[in-house]
């Protein structure tokens, strides 16, 4: 009996089968994707680190930047590194992966590959010179917050492009035959609501009116894109999850649920594009719409796929010791919670932020466990020690469910979000012990990602296993 | 339960059960809409900022109490038409209001595009500039209740927060 290739790579562990058709200068591209994701968290850890410097009267004299309106400007460029170019670097990652997989590690348009990563490299750089030149003006808009300047914008749209073009390689390359799986086809309805997300930038840009100002302009232009991006980050994670519970529990997800939940997440998301046409983008029903998109047309894929895993999680009892069976888990667990507090938000306090970091980190440990169980071994580094990657996962994991649990409680006792020191007006005792427990979360949870960060740099650049 | 096992198993109705009921919940979004939020629609009207300015000064000039609430004026004026602003980033004045009597509140912006979301009188509207809008409220329980900016419009937007006081 002749088994198809599919099938013969499907009897394979994923990582192995994926090994196999890795060639030197696929191997070498993905180094560049990995290096990008993990820089961009350390660049946006360091920007962290400033922050918390222009806020403490001491420190903040020592260092020669003007601080009246430094603080927003690091928080803008924090959360564009820390959201935007570490999980879409991932998506380049992953779109590297499933071309290699779907051509046998022959992709057609391989040159575009590079090229988009060099572009999205010194995309990242203008982003980074913009607020060490501290230009333009703060934006804390919400999704891409922005620095009004020329520079950050051409930094973004770069971005943009590079990421564009390595999903334009998976899509040429991606002709349905025996070779394409359902990993192929979750990246590749990934990548496709990531174009789709870039149509919705585009034509909030050419639907704003002249009178506009900045502020407003900034929050349309990237409201609808970047709630599509959202869907992006989920599907994201659908598909890390699917390479997790293979490797935690020797079992696939049916491939044509996971193929139709991903393809049906790219099916709503491309109805967003209708809503420009359908109502003024100044209009409130603009606004509502994509928010009802959210509500309405994310939930019912991640619900019913994590509801499979958590079965199969049950039934195979992998040890949590495994990388794999513990990153999958708390992802679960904390995508489960943030999902749930999204039902519940205020209008404008520290619950929309206790919401999106627990679905966010959701996302973040199935990216930092697929890392250390996928991305580094394909890299031939060596991997640090299990109790290691254990350590930085359950401090990450942990400190962001305190975290987002004490920031919701604060948001219902009204702490206003996106503020800082005396703004958040902590007037009773109630919401001085909830931000409190949302600051030792906190204090864990970054603990936890700068010792992943550590890890995964010391792997990037250490030797090759084999090598001299 | 053979429908469950098999939408676990690989067969196609599990993908058939997902992408109707996702696409089936995206479709009927605007029923949704209707359902979980049935405040009525605001009867609007054009204005300038400098007409309304008026209005407004004219009712706190009126009926201001003496008394201020962080730097605002406390207004308590009679049932009937009463005025808000929007500017950044405050909502202005304070009301003071009575309960079970009704009042036709009108909003506007006298700068740029702000949101107002008020749960007191199911209220979230954008105000445009050069337009208002009116809100009938009869509030039924004393207290002191906020209303925020729903829009974001600079860097101060999450403290644009307003106060109407219910007696």
């Amino acid at each position: 009996m002749q088994h198809s290739p599919a099938a013969q790579r499907s009897a394979k562990a994923f990582s192995d089968s994926t090994a196999e058709v890795l060639s030197h200068a696929l191997a070498r591209e993905l180094h560049g994707w990995v290096g990008l994701a993990v820089a961009a968290l350390a660049v946006a850890g360091l920007l962290a680190l400033v922050a918390v410097i222009v806020r403490t009267p001491v420190l903040r004299e020592l260092f020669p930047w003007p601080w009246q309106d430094f603080f927003p400007k690091v928080v803008i460029t924090h959360v564009d590194f820390s959201l935007i170019i570490w999980f879409l670097s991932i998506l380049g990652a992953l779109a590297l992966l499933a071309t290699a997989r779907s051509t046998n590690g022959h992709p057609r348009w391989n040159i575009l590959g590079r090229i988009s990563l060099v572009l999205s490299f010194i995309s990242s750089l203008l982003l980074l010179i913009s607020v060490a030149f501290n230009l333009g003006e703060a934006s804390l808009n919400n999704y891409v917050p922005v620095l009004t300047h020329p520079l950050f914008y051409a930094g973004l749209g770069g971005l943009a492009v590079g990421i564009a073009g390595v999903v334009l390689r998976l899509l040429r390359n991606l002709v349905p035959n025996d070779t394409v799986g359902p990993f192929e086809h979750g990246v590749a309805a990934t990548g496709t609501t990531f174009l789709i997300s870039l149509v919705c930038f585009c034509l909030a840009w050419t639907a704003l009116p002249a009178w506009i100002e900045p502020a407003l302009a900034n929050e349309r232009l990237f409201w609808g894109g970047g709630h599509v991006l959202q869907f992006v980050n989920t599907m994201l994670m659908l598909v890390i999850w699917w390479v997790l519970t293979e490797q935690a529990t020797a079992w696939v997800i049916p491939h044509r649920l996971f193929v139709g939940a991903l393809w049906s997440l790219a099916a709503v998301a491309l109805s967003g594009v209708l809503f420009y046409g359908a109502f003024d983008i100044i209009s409130l029903e603009h606004r509502v719409s994509f928010t009802q998109l959210f509500k309405f047309g994310l939930p019912i894929a991640p619900l019913i796929i994590s509801f499979i895993i958590a079965i199969r999680l049950a039934i195979v009892r992998p040890l949590l010791a495994d990388i794999s069976a513990l990153s999958l888990s708390l992802s679960l667990l904390l995508f489960a919670v943030g999902g749930i507090l999204g039902y519940f938000l205020g209008v404008s306090d520290t619950r929309i932020p206790a919401h999106y970091h627990a679905v966010i980190s959701g996302v973040n440990l199935a990216v930092m466990g697929m890392t250390f169980t996928l991305l580094l071994p394909l890299l031939q580094r060596p991997c640090p020690t299990p109790q290691a990657v254990r350590l930085s996962l359950l401090l990450y994991g942990g400190g962001q469910l305190v975290l987002s649990v004490g920031m919701f409680a604060a948001g219902i006792a009204g702490v206003p979000r996106k503020t800082a020191g005396l703004e958040q007006n902590l007037d009773t005792a109630v919401k001085y012990f909830y931000m409190v427990v949302y600051g030792a979360g906190g204090f864990i949870a970054i603990i936890g990602g700068i010792y992943f960060v550590y890890l995964t740099i010391r792997c990037l650049l250490s030797r090759r296993i084999g090598s001299r | 339960m053979r429908v469950l096992r098999e939408s676990v198993s690989d067969s196609w109705w599990g993908v058939i059960i997902l992408v109707t009921a996702t696409l089936t919940l995206v479709s009927v979004m605007p029923a949704w809409r209707w359902v979980w939020s049935p405040e009525p629609r605001p009867v609007t009207y054009k204005i300038t900022a400098a007409s309304f300015l008026t209005q407004l000064d004219s009712m706190i000039a009126t009926y201001w109490t003496g008394d201020l609430i962080e730097d605002i004026p406390l207004v308590h004026p009679p049932p009937g038409d009463i005025y808000l602003a929007a500017q950044r980033f405050r909502f202005f004045p304070v009301l003071e209001l009575e309960m079970g009597r009704t009042y036709r509140l009108h909003l506007a912006t006298t700068d740029s595009v702000h949101g107002f979301t008020f749960p007191l009188a199911q209220a979230d509207l954008l105000l445009v500039p050069g337009s208002a809008a009116v809100v009938t409220l009869t509030p039924g329980v004393s207290g002191r209740y906020a209303l925020q900016c729903s829009e974001y419009c600079g860097l101060e937007h999450s403290r644009m927060k307003g106060w109407v006081f219910v007696k």
